[in-house]
């Protein structure tokens, strides 16, 4: 990780103590020298900042805010004052402030490029979208790098966004954006992704879809290119892409959305030719229920490394046919038994909860005791001791556990108990947690230890007894050896 | 990054906002997030590239990775890292580097298997926000396919300080 300190490293040795006194949060101190450093320096623009920085912390607003101006009248233009004012200015909540600071210190360095750097940033922060446009411009002059004529066009459909006059925008904020960029792209100076999405985006907004799907289809486009051209009008989405990536969710979302609005429009594919520039489409049930147990029967056929996407699919899918009372939906297989699949094969990680709790709804609500008695059956628990609780034998066996206690959870049962079952169930759960301890004796201060959420478990349902009854419940007694930050 | 759990992750650094929105600005290619189907935030990458050429210093930098604990054992880690590294490539990059924690033991045999090794150690790198001492860094390197001799990592043989790093 980068080091952390938002202030960068001063070269002025003496103001480095007051510095280290502002970030560890003690501003008396940070005043004091600060008072110090003027009395011998009474010009050290950048200590008044930094005092006055420590004054608006401890409440003082106004004075802090005097002293800060007397340093901003004169427009400062060293990186230690500038940096000073626009943390203060931030914290005060007032960044139309470091607009005039920058504007100023442009006014006097023209030359700057991290002046005009920052000029942006600041408009950027009141959305002030036409300076912005013309700081990006000028930064371009300065230096010609892409990311400030870009930032430039940005602004540009910025103003497009926010205009009230809908003409406007149409007739001279994205046309002059698009042009642009087109000036770009014929010297051939495109260079990142990003850009070539900034285009897209303003030829979607002219309506200019053709144009569009050219863009994206030809030499600019990159790995982008599908996502981006399914989106629009035409909504094909070709299957060769869906294999190449591996387990992207977005994927298979898009494939779902772009299938029914196929069939809804009784799309057919073309007598001859391709279905799309990029290959094959798929705009029938029958394709999409041969193509899910397709990618199943891949992942089937795997040793190792599975991956959880088609399986949750297959989900995804069942849900969407059953919502336009597709009878096909049940060729997909019974949810209760595809999900008590899945958590055979990924039970032992933490996602399956997220993943599972997606699918719940799935199940009837007369299938839910069934369906978490049919998951504790496959976790493998060692015999019940003498306060008969059975308790996992290793981490995997635990996290399995709590997945189907997570999910129980989720389904309402355990609210659906009365004081005595809560009761019952805290203790249970406080002694899976400290069993689980055992398990994490390497574990260093900084993790999780792998019952924690047991105890988590055990807080809600304390709270919810508390929300039920008003009692506390010995709540407050505290759990012993526990490290749990 | 707020509303998700891998900021709570005591090794992760939180950053203020405004050094997000640089990152975004600048580098919005290597800034990438993994969602899952649920939308919940499963973890994320923020990189940058900078260095000479000429010096053939040029190259990617991790500043920050981080997996949510309920995402964890998933490879999530290793695909963000495959995937900046790609990136830095792409960019003609001769070696990616980061700064991690010398007690994140976790973390830095982590990158070990990713095939990063330590180039140098950086003398108080970390700055205690109560009192307690800075901390070192490790910074660890791992080439590209530009850097043919693999000159950029051959570890030092000093520790720096903050203050002599590019």
């Amino acid at each position: 990780m980068a080091a952390r300190g938002h202030v960068q490293d001063p070269n002025d040795r003496r103001l480095r103590p007051i510095y280290d006194y502002l970030d560890n949060g003690n501003n008396k101190m940070a005043i004091q020298q600060a008072d110090k450093l003027l009395k011998k320096h009474k010009d050290l623009h950048c200590a008044k900042v930094l005092k006055a920085i420590g004054l608006q912390r401890t409440g003082k607003q106004d004075e802090a805010f005097t002293l800060a101006q007397e340093v901003a009248v004169l427009e400062p233009t060293d990186d230690n004052s500038l940096q000073a004012l626009t943390i203060l200015y931030r914290e005060m909540h007032r960044p139309e402030l470091v607009t005039k600071l920058y504007e100023a210190a442009v006014r006097k360095v023209p030359t700057s490029e991290e002046y005009h750097s920052h000029l942006f940033m600041a408009y950027a922060r009141v959305g002030e979208y036409k300076k912005m446009q013309q700081a990006g411009m000028a930064l371009y002059k300065i230096v010609p790098k892409n990311p400030y004529y870009f930032w430039s066009v940005m602004s540009l459909v910025m103003q497009s966004i926010s205009a009230q006059d809908e003409k406007l925008s149409q007739t001279m904020f994205l046309p002059l954006a698009e042009r642009m960029v087109e000036k770009m792209v014929k010297e051939e100076k495109i260079e990142a992704e990003a850009e070539v999405q900034l285009y897209f985006m303003i030829l979607e907004r002219l309506g200019k879809y053709v144009e569009a799907l050219e863009v994206v289809q030809g030499p600019l486009g990159g790995e982008e290119k599908t996502l981006c051209s399914s989106k629009e009008n035409s909504g094909l989405f070709p299957l060769p892409e869906m294999r190449s990536i591996p387990d992207d969710w977005q994927f298979y979302l898009l494939y779902f959305d772009s299938l029914f609005h196929l069939i809804d429009q009784s799309w057919t594919p073309p007598q001859e030719g391709a279905h799309s520039a990029e290959g094959e489409v798929h705009a029938s049930t029958a394709q999409a229920l041969s193509f899910m147990e397709d990618r199943i029967a891949t992942e089937e056929a795997k040793e190792s490394k599975h991956l959880r996407g088609p399986y949750l699919a297959r989900l995804e899918l069942i849900r969407r046919l059953r919502e336009r009372s597709c009878p096909e939906a049940q060729q997909l297989g019974e949810p209760l038994e595809l999900m008590f699949q899945f958590f055979v094969k990924f039970g032992d990680k933490p996602c399956c909860i997220t993943d599972l709790k997606i699918f719940l709804d799935l199940l009837t609500p007369d299938q839910h005791v069934q369906f978490i008695n049919r998951l504790m059956e496959a976790v493998p628990l060692c015999a019940p001791g003498e306060d008969g609780v059975a308790l996992p034998g290793d981490t995997r066996a635990l996290q399995r556990h709590l997945c189907v206690t997570q999910l129980s959870r989720s389904l309402g049962q355990q609210h659906a108990l009365n004081t005595e079952g809560k009761l019952g169930l805290i203790k249970e759960l406080k002694a899976h947690y400290q069993h689980g301890l055992q398990f994490g004796k390497s574990c260093l201060k900084t993790e999780l230890q792998f019952s924690d959420m047991y105890c988590l478990m055990a807080a809600h349902v304390y709270v919810d007894l508390w929300l039920e009854t008003g009692d506390v419940w010995g709540f407050w007694t505290p759990n012993t050896s526990s490290t749990t930050p | 990054v707020f509303s998700s759990h891998s900021n709570l992750d005591p090794l992760t650094e939180t950053y203020g906002i405004p050094f997000y929105l640089q990152y975004l600005a600048h580098w919005p290619e290597y800034f990438i997030v993994a969602e899952a189907p649920g939308g919940e935030l499963m973890g994320y990458i923020m990189g940058k590239a900078e260095g000479s050429v000429a010096r053939e210093e040029w190259h990617g930098h991790v500043t920050a990775l981080s997996v949510a604990p309920e995402f964890r054992r998933l490879g999530l880690a290793a695909k963000l890292m495959e995937m900046l590294e790609e990136i830095s490539e792409r960019k003609g990059g001769f070696f990616v580097d980061l700064f991690v924690r010398v007690s994140n033991q976790v973390a830095v045999n982590m990158y070990k298997q990713l095939g990063y090794s330590v180039y140098r150690t950086v003398i108080e790198y970390y700055s205690a926000n109560n009192g307690e001492p800075d901390e070192d860094a490790y910074d660890m390197r791992k080439a590209l396919s530009r850097d043919t001799e693999k000159k950029s990592i051959i570890p030092l043989p000093h520790p720096v300080r903050p203050e002599d790093i590019e």
